[in-house]
């Protein structure tokens, strides 16, 4: 039997198929699966009905990450007229929304009064939102690091070594946040940057620079689990300030960042299409198949290569064994008909020579009579 | 001179180059989208109105609804009646298109294109500018209308009935001279007409449902309907309710198409006869801010006579003749319940229905002890008390303490409050002990009540609202962090002062304030009423504290108290971020 082509190809489709199975059962464990946070993990809750947008946070995230000073000062309040995100040189930026007043045709006071029945033509106020990396408790951008330069810690951070990075930037394109940035400016030590949750100072036993310069304490710093508590009683306690819902205890999985808010996150450009699966989740079962095709596809492979190239070694060689034999064979026979051939010929030669001794006798005989005796 | 005499010219050129360039921009780039806002705009849309009779597919195929303005057509007409495009049923107007009710669509299609077009076509017979004809199709259906509507909802204030009660154009009633047989009716099932009972005056959408009661489809202005009400069988425990109780043969018809039947029909008659403006005929007149903001609003509005009391002795035992005096011993105090004073706050810019809202009932008529299906099944303890509906006596005092600014600089900082945190005694408080024994009557509970209320508003006059002004310090040092910033200086007996004059505003607040030093609990939140309440900084830490019970750090908490309360009272200045203006920045030496 010979690999042919089509047959080559229904086999590969089998054995897709059989493969197929596999990716599914482990990615169906995956989604079930739940990583809650690491127990002590801290994050931080911004409560954006607080904030005045003074960026005393962005200050001081210059000052304890040692940055360079900005272009222009931080007590720049106009900075604020244009949308801006994080960059190598400010890893948390405040910006502004003018959002809508009411919810489901109540008006609402967004920075945190009750339902305004009698305000309900004031003039749109404005809401401040901070925004840096949300520390996901199953970070996108770790999962897509190839070669671990991005970490989440159990202290709920999530790091950056430097000294791994291979400058690819695909944690650029898995946030979700659009937070990683690059230091494209820097041609030969390019890192990327982006907050870091202040680990240093959270290993000193200091809350993250931006919590520690907040006035308004719009951020507050904790353990994620007792932050969850606070803000749902913040909910409860001011039901007509807050929509009930916490942004980031399920988003993506979980974010050790937190947030609470008088509007829909839309409206405050946060985004709410993210679901509540972590990066990962997605991509877990695509990665786990990766070492079962690595190691199971090469021996199946050279296994299938194996086998048909044998079957036909095999067949060759019994076809060259029943050809010799055929050829044996009638070499055989034609040596006996050549025997018989040949006794035949001896012994007609030998019977003719009889034969002609005979007649020769015969003639003698007739020709001298027997007068000798 | 001469420099500039030179330049002159080329300044002139490249400010007309500019001006130039000014005038092409808006050209060569897309023009914003006029969206011009009418009163008027009514969609005819008939795929909608079919209710299923188009199949999603035969939908796709029509052509887009027609954006039709009411006003304009009217205009057109004027001088002939609205009877032009709508037909009368049993004498009355009604509010579809030259059809008593929506039909088949097809049909109802034929009857739009034929009457419309045709009166456009006669019109343009005779020379006058008319409406698009046939074969211009997209004259009147056009995907993207240009126009949307501004129509607001007009609200029949207390101020407007008054000025309808007192108006001179209106003829009044021949029996008893008052103007109010002009609207009010009832509906006798007896003689199976409406007629009017002076003394039963009621709210219009007691009888006609208003957009709330009805389906989505109907509550967009100008689609008019008829509606049958549910009935709600009478029993010996509910009394009153007549209008629901004789299910009227004739459908009752919504209230927007009562409403426009009645009132346009009699400023165009009151108009036509007095040769002046009675009241607005047309969708603009009274169905934009503009047109309502001209509406006359009376400062001072007579009360209504409907024969209410003045003030109301409640608690639904006292109407109850069979308890025993062990019974009425476990029962609360009664409440002293100022209607007279309720009338003019509450129903000022909204109506006696705010409390009354079904029917003008007792509360307790509904809103049985047990709860009943007339009350929905709620009973007149949550009726009264639920902290989160608006129509209870909690629920609103609730709404108030957030809805004017003078109140909310403390109530909205404070967390919600339920049923729990209330002090019953405020409102509960006439002894029971001292009531004569039932039966009582009516006139003598309210008496009674009237009494109470009277006596309350002496003990609080005497009580004042303010501790004595000298135990009010006139400043507050706050120097606990200076740091980055000097110290603030808290013009604190200023702040009290003018957080007192909210109160002088305010009768609520005054009855709930009972205590000179409720106030103080405004910032001094947390512990009892004092005047040396412990200082902010005994609580809430200086240094960065856990999360873990919700208090702010002292920063935080000077921060969203002041900013917070600022904010709710309307301060403008200093802004949130001005930190100087408060406390200076601090010279590091």
């Amino acid at each position: 039997m010979t690999i042919t082509r089509r047959r080559f190809i229904s086999w590969m489709g089998g054995v897709a198929a059989a493969g197929a199975m596999i990716p599914n059962v482990a990615s169906g464990a995956r989604a079930d699966r739940h990583f809650p946070g690491y127990s002590d993990g801290s994050g931080v809750l911004h409560d954006i009905t607080r904030c005045i947008g003074c960026r005393k946070c962005e200050a001081a995230c210059n000052r304890v990450s040692q940055l360079e000073p900005p272009d222009r000062p931080f007590d720049d309040l106009e900075v604020l007229d244009q949308p801006r995100r994080t960059h190598t040189r400010a890893f948390t930026v405040v910006n502004r929304y003018m959002p809508i007043t009411s919810i489901q045709g109540q008006p609402v006071d967004p920075t945190g009064g009750a339902i305004l029945p009698d305000r309900t033509h004031e003039p749109r106020v404005p809401l401040y939102v901070k925004t840096q990396c949300n520390h996901c408790l199953e970070p996108a951008c770790a999962s897509a690091c190839f070669v671990k330069a991005l970490k989440k810690t159990t202290t709920g951070a999530v790091i950056y070594d430097a000294s791994l990075c291979v400058g690819c930037r695909y944690c650029m394109i898995a946030c979700p946040f659009n937070i990683p940035t690059y230091e494209y400016d820097q041609p030969l030590t390019p890192r990327i940057r982006k907050c870091d949750l202040c680990h240093d100072r959270q290993t000193q036993g200091l809350p993250p620079g931006c919590v520690a310069a907040c006035p308004k304490e719009a951020l507050n710093f904790g353990p994620r689990a007792t932050l969850i508590d606070l803000a749902r009683r913040r909910i409860m306690d001011h039901p007509g300030r807050y929509i009930p819902h916490i942004y980031g205890e399920k988003e993506m999985g979980g974010t050790s960042w937190l947030y609470l808010s008088g509007v829909p996150f839309a409206a405050v450009g946060m985004r709410e299409d993210l679901g509540d699966l972590p990066a990962s989740a997605f991509t877990a079962g695509v990665l786990e198949t990766i070492p079962i095709i690595v190691g199971v596809w090469p021996v199946l492979l050279t296994g299938i290569y194996a086998i048909s190239k044998r079957k036909d070694t095999i067949a060759a060689q019994e076809q060259q064994a029943a050809v010799a034999e055929a050829l044996a064979a009638e070499k055989d026979q034609s040596r006996a008909q050549m025997e018989t051939l040949k006794k035949k010929y001896l012994a007609e030669k030998e019977a003719a020579v009889q034969a002609a001794v005979k007649n020769a006798l015969a003639d003698t005989a007739q020709k001298e009579p027997t007068s000798d005796i | 001179m001469g420099k500039k005499g030179k330049l002159q010219p080329y300044l002139g050129g490249i400010v007309g180059f500019f001006l130039i360039l000014g005038l092409l921009g808006p050209v060569r780039g897309t023009p914003p989208i006029q969206v011009n806002q009418r009163a008027d705009v009514i969609r005819i849309d008939l795929t909608a109105e079919s209710s299923g009779k188009f199949l999603p597919s035969a939908v796709k195929k029509q052509m887009p609804a027609v954006t039709f303005f009411h006003d304009r057509h009217t205009s057109a007409l004027e001088g002939d009646t609205c009877r032009t495009c709508h037909l009368t049923k049993d004498d009355r107007l009604t509010f579809l298109f030259k059809r008593l009710e929506i039909g088949d669509p097809e049909l109802d299609r034929e009857i739009y294109h034929t009457s419309c077009i045709g009166c456009h076509a006669e019109l343009a017979a005779t020379g006058k500018s008319s409406g698009p004809l046939s074969g211009n199709c997209r004259g009147c259906h056009s995907r993207s209308p240009e126009t949307d509507s501004s129509w607001v909802p007009l609200i029949f204030n207390p101020s407007l009935h008054y000025r309808h009660e007192s108006a001179e154009l209106i003829p009044p009633d021949p029996d008893t001279k008052t103007n109010c047989s002009a609207c009010h009716h009832l509906y006798d099932s007896a003689i199976q007409k409406t007629s009017y009972i002076k003394g039963e005056e009621n709210s219009c959408q007691y009888c006609h449902p208003g957009p709330g009661k009805t389906d989505g489809r109907l509550m967009r202005p100008n689609r008019f309907g008829t509606y049958k009400p549910i009935t709600v069988p009478a029993s010996p425990e509910t009394p009153g309710l007549p209008m629901q109780t004789d299910p009227p043969d004739k459908a009752i018809r919504f209230m927007s198409a009562a409403a426009h039947d009645a009132c346009v029909a009699c400023h165009r008659k009151l108009s036509t006869a007095a040769n002046r403006t009675a009241g607005p005929t047309d969708c603009a007149g009274c169905h934009t801010v503009e047109a309502q903001k001209k509406i006359k609003v009376l400062e001072t509005v007579p009360r209504m006579k409907r024969n209410q009391p003045d003030a109301v002795l409640m608690a639904a035992w006292l109407y109850r003749d069979d308890l025993s005096p062990e019974a009425v011993s476990i029962e609360i105090d009664p409440v002293a319940f100022n209607h007279k004073v309720h009338e003019s706050h509450v129903i000022h810019g909204t109506s006696c229905r705010r409390c009354h809202h079904n029917a003008l009932s007792s509360c307790g008529d509904c809103h049985t002890r047990k709860g009943a299906t007339q009350g929905d099944f709620i009973g007149i303890n949550q009726a009264l008390h639920d902290p989160d509906s608006t129509r209870t006596c909690i629920g609103c005092h609730l709404v108030q303490t957030t809805a004017k600014s003078d109140c909310a600089g403390c109530h909205a900082a404070r967390p919600r409050t339920g049923f729990g945190d209330q002090n019953c005694l405020i409102c509960h408080g006439v002894d029971k002990t001292k009531l004569p024994a039932p039966p009582v009557d009516k006139t003598v509970k309210s008496e009674i009540a009237a009494n109470a209320l009277i006596t309350r508003t002496n003990n609080r006059k005497a009580a004042g609202t303010l501790p004595p002004l000298d135990q009010i310090p006139e400043r507050v040092r706050i120097d606990a962090m200076v740091e980055t910033y000097e110290a603030v200086d808290l013009p604190h007996r200023k702040i009290i002062l003018e957080l007192d004059r909210g109160i002088q505003n305010s009768g609520l607040a005054q009855t709930f304030h009972p205590d000179p030093l409720t106030m103080c609990a405004g910032c001094h939140h947390k512990s009892t009423t004092s005047l040396k309440p412990p200082k902010c900084a005994s609580c809430h830490s200086q240094h960065q504290p856990g999360p873990g019970d919700g208090r702010p750090a002292l920063m935080g908490a000077y921060h969203i108290q002041c900013m917070g309360c600022h904010r709710q009272m309307g301060i403008q200045k200093p802004q949130a971020t001005a930190c100087n203006e408060c406390h200076p920045k601090r010279d590091k030496k």
